[in-house]
């Protein structure tokens, strides 16, 4: 949402929003393992079926070539009348209701046996079918020279029980998508385990980003791995709060503790200008109470800046019109800088409510106004706006006075840095105030040339869903 | 008047009693939380300056317990803070009036006066009057000598200030308090013009200019104009 440009100073870009990153490494590695477990899982069923079905053929082919091998007999040549003999007797006998006998005799002619089909080539061949055996499906043949030039022909089923094929393709069917289903349930429930701590984690760390260095993350049990990173996470927390705690501690005493001092310096300074008869001394003494009340202001600048950048204020945030302090900045400023030779013209006030301090958002406007005020020269017009962009209030100072040289304007905005020392009175404080208190508040400052002249933009999360309440007469 | 001053800092003590006794006023001073609530409970003060930071008890916790025996004394909170934050809980916890130190004594003074005056006229009848102008608070209505006046309403909370303190002294601090707020820190003279139009407004016919200038101290209006 924030406006760029080449020359643009970007102060603060926290309320941008997260670019979510286009390579979601987590779900990336779900869906690489499901597709080779999915891969992996039909492979081996696949091996698995033609095996089962391999290992079926090849015991129904021994089966077969021992039959054979039982009826031919070991006689060279072969007796044809105890081959039919023998070729009967396994057809009648037990354990062999799956099998279908036939002799075929050096013409073609059938001789023997129950079995009604074409004589298949000699060797083991493949029965399906359209074959039209009766009581066959699938099956295997065995075409086999008995040696007196008749030829034996074995049929067997293949079908161990019925529709086997079926069941055993089935059986590996279910366990694949089984196998899958499982895959997924656990792997998506352990990325959203995932998913949930890293959101924790990321949720947290912004926080942090925005300031609120107290956040923690939970601690859940104390020997799984997010416990662990957790609980490390948490000490390097504690460590840096402790650091920047003492380092603010240290500052803050710094500015506090030379206060003390400097008042008391003061307090005989002024005593000293009630004793001063002479015109000279006393416009001396003035000059050092002067000096003394520049340094509390600096001290006092300094204390503010921390205070905002501690974020204490948040706690009372409530719903703010930024258009209404607008109109109060207009009533305030428009008089005195039309006296001052300089035009304060305000555009765009439609409402846009923010969640804020008010204190501090009319510090922040008055400031950029003031700023405007006091670098640029008489005759200078100062534009003041407020829009609304999307889920963003933009407030907008325009002048078209001397603006900031764009190699300086990040200068401006970094504390202490006055980009004309000397020229201006002042601190360097003011325009990180305003970064600070737009901070605060969620936002960022921005500096960008006006052709001529300066823009400071402030961008605000706009508050959508409030509806000033309304005010009710209880009596009607 | 009758003051307290309730402050650790022995030189700071001297020298604002000093500047005080100067003015007329006559001052205690209690080095620390717990002599500061001793002499409360005993003595009778105006008022009450009440440092922040002090040893045995701090001043917030000083002035809760003032509050909650109902002791009305006005209670000016002084402290080094400049933080709005500290600004809203000594305010929150019943002071009258916060300054952040160092306090010019002329700011100090004319808030000790505008304490003892608060009670006044404008309670019981929503009007503050001198001789001729009349403020109509609820109405926002203003006359000089009988004329109705248009002021806009930053001209207006500035002579309702003015006329709430009539007889005394209006600091810019006080000003700017009552018309913008406590956050309200200009650094540009803002209030010079405000006060010129509101003076200019208030020029009908042969009445004056009823705002005196008091150099190094703020405003104030007369009462007899």
């Amino acid at each position: 949402m924030a406006i760029r440009s080449g020359q643009s100073v970007v102060q603060d870009t926290a309320f941008a929003k997260m670019r979510e990153p286009k390579r979601l490494t987590l779900r990336g590695l779900a869906w690489t393992s499901g597709l080779i477990l999915a891969a992996t899982s039909l492979g081996v069923s696949l091996v698995g079926y033609t095996a089962t079905l391999h290992l079926i053929d090849r015991e129904i082919r021994i089966r077969l070539e021992d039959t054979a091998q039982e009826i031919i007999g070991d006689q060279k040549p072969p007796k044809r009348s105890a081959v039919i003999r023998r070729l009967l007797a396994e057809e009648n006998g037990p354990g062999t209701n799956d099998t279908g006998f036939m002799l075929i005799d050096e013409h073609g002619r059938k001789i023997a046996g129950l079995l009604q089909m074409p004589v298949p080539p000699i060797g083991f061949s493949s029965i399906d079918y359209t074959q039209k055996v009766e009581g066959l499906h699938r099956g295997r043949a065995l075409a086999k020279p008995v040696g007196d030039g008749s030829v034996l022909v074995l049929v067997a089923d293949a079908d161990v029980v019925d529709d086997f094929e079926w069941l055993i393709f089935t059986v590996y069917g279910v366990g694949f998508v089984l196998s899958v289903a499982v895959f997924v349930a656990g792997i998506g429930r352990m990325i959203s385990i995932i998913h949930r701590r890293m959101d924790e984690i990321r949720v947290t760390a912004l926080e942090i980003a925005d300031g609120n260095l107290a956040q923690r993350l939970t601690v859940r049990g104390y020997n799984d791995e997010f416990a662990l990173q957790a609980a490390a996470f948490n000490a390097m927390l504690d460590r840096i709060a402790e650091l920047v705690d003492h380092l603010k501690t240290v500052s803050d005493d710094i500015a506090h503790d030379l206060r003390t001092p400097l008042m008391k310096l003061r307090n005989r300074v002024v005593a000293l200008e009630k004793y001063s008869g002479d015109r000279d001394a006393r416009r001396a003494v003035r000059a050092a109470l002067d000096q003394c009340d520049q340094v509390l202001a600096l001290f006092a600048a300094i204390l503010r800046l921390s205070e905002i950048q501690g974020h204490r204020r948040r706690e009372q945030f409530q719903p703010v019109r930024l258009d209404d302090i607008l109109q109060m900045i207009r009533d305030t400023y428009e008089l005195p800088m039309a006296e001052q030779g300089r035009e304060l013209r305000v555009v765009g006030t439609s409402a846009a409510t923010v969640l804020g301090d008010r204190g501090l958002l009319t510090q922040m406007m008055t400031n950029l106004l003031e700023n405007a005020i006091h670098h640029t020269p008489p005759g200078t017009s100062v534009l003041l706006s407020i829009e609304r962009h999307g889920d963003a209030v933009v407030f907008k100072v325009r002048d078209n006075g001397p603006g900031i040289a764009a190699a300086d304007r990040a200068l401006a905005l970094r504390r202490f840095g006055r980009v004309a020392p000397g020229k201006h009175r002042g601190f360097g404080l003011g325009l990180p105030l305003v970064a600070a208190i737009a901070r605060l508040h969620h936002g960022s400052l921005e500096l960008t040339a006006g052709n001529p002249g300066l823009v400071a933009t402030v961008m605000l999360p706009r508050l959508t869903d409030f509806a000033p309440a309304k005010i009710t007469d209880k009596t009607t | 008047m009758r003051l307290l001053l309730v402050e650790d800092d022995i030189e700071t003590a001297r020298f604002l009693s000093g500047e005080l006794s100067r003015l007329d006023h006559k001052v205690q001073i209690a080095r620390d939380g717990r002599d500061a609530l001793f002499l409360v409970r005993e003595e009778e003060y105006d008022a009450v300056i009440l440092d922040r930071r002090l040893p045995m008890r701090d001043g917030i916790s000083v002035l809760q317990q003032i509050r909650s025996e109902n002791r009305p004394v006005p209670v000016i909170m002084l402290t080094a803070l400049g933080a709005l934050g500290d600004k809203i809980e000594g305010l929150d916890a019943g002071a009258d009036d916060y300054l952040v130190k160092p306090v010019e004594v002329a700011e100090l003074n004319a808030r000790l006066n505008a304490l003892l005056r608060r009670p006044s006229q404008m309670i019981e009848t929503g009007v503050l009057r001198t001789s001729t102008i009349e403020v109509d608070l609820l109405g926002h209505k203003v006359k000089r000598g009988g004329k109705a006046l248009e002021l806009t309403p930053i001209e207006f909370k500035i002579l309702v200030e003015l006329l709430r303190n009539q007889g005394g002294v209006v600091t810019q601090r006080m000003l700017l308090n009552a018309v913008w707020g406590h956050d309200f820190e200009p650094t540009t003279n803002i209030l010079a013009t405000h006060i010129r139009r509101l003076r200019a407004r208030l020029k009908v016919g042969r009445h004056g200019d009823p705002i005196r200038t008091i150099r190094g101290s703020g405003y104030s209006i007369r009462q007899d104009a």
